[in-house]
């Protein structure tokens, strides 16, 4: 995947990254400022893709924040015969609630479990992304040493 | 000589003075007052039977908006403030990356 292997290049760095004798280069201090939010997101969807276990071999699984305000859910499998399936879910943090969009214009607040598995998720997610990817403390926002 | 103030009886009526003129605007203006008055009554009538009904479909409005309208329990409220923070904090993070 393209936005990985630029991240993981600029991440751990390499060849192209790694500049003279004086030291890191200003690429190696913030990497992530080579990507687009874009790419950020990507990223970040890869963390969010496994909070919620194993995915099919042959499917996908992405969980992201898009804003302040939006996170989204899609996952394609493969159904019994074979058949290519696929699902996307918008949540949407509004004045009286999560809201859950369907597809087929389906929307409904998170209520009782649900709601709750919601807020793991995102907990988990802010902390994995701000660790992982951000090298962040997820509590105060200070980079890691 | 009382003559010069008598009015002569072939001479025309005498333009009716301020005093006269008054009374009869006010009396013109009785009737149409009346007439004004009883389209009112009609309209008010009317209006407040309209009221009425409005009345009638607010309350029923309100009722119906008070069985849609469930209030946001303390726990959705931690949910929402949560996932709010999160991804504001996400939003901010992204940018001083």
């Amino acid at each position: 995947m393209p936005v990985l292997k630029k991240a993981l290049g600029l991440l751990v760095g390499g060849d192209q990254t790694v500049s003279s004798n004086f030291g890191l280069s200003s690429k190696k201090k913030r990497p992530l400022k080579e990507l687009t939010e874009r790419e950020l997101i990507t990223l970040e969807s890869e963390v969010g893709g496994q909070l919620f276990g194993p995915v099919q071999k042959s499917g996908r699984r992405e969980f992201f924040n898009l804003d302040p305000k939006t996170w989204l859910w899609h996952e394609e499998w493969l159904d019994a015969t074979g058949k290519k399936q696929q699902s996307t879910i918008r949540y949407e943090v509004d004045d009286k609630g999560i809201l859950k969009v369907s597809e087929g214009a389906r929307y409904d607040y998170l209520q009782g479990a649900e709601l709750d598995n919601f807020t793991v998720a995102i907990q988990m997610y802010y902390e994995r992304v701000m660790r992982e990817i951000y090298k962040r403390d997820p509590q105060t926002g200070q980079k890691l040493g | 000589m009382q003559e010069q103030y008598s009015i002569p009886r072939t001479e025309l009526l005498p333009q009716p003075s301020a005093e006269v003129a008054d009374a009869k605007t006010d009396l013109g203006y009785t009737m149409e007052y009346e007439a004004i008055s009883r389209l009112i009554k009609e309209v008010n009538e009317t209006y407040e039977s309209l009221l009425a009904e409005d009345d009638e479909l607010a309350t029923q409005g309100a009722a119906v908006h008070e069985a849609v309208e469930v209030p946001m329990s303390p726990e959705v409220l931690s949910h929402k403030d949560r996932a709010e923070r999160i991804g504001n904090n996400l939003a901010l993070i992204r940018k001083d990356r």
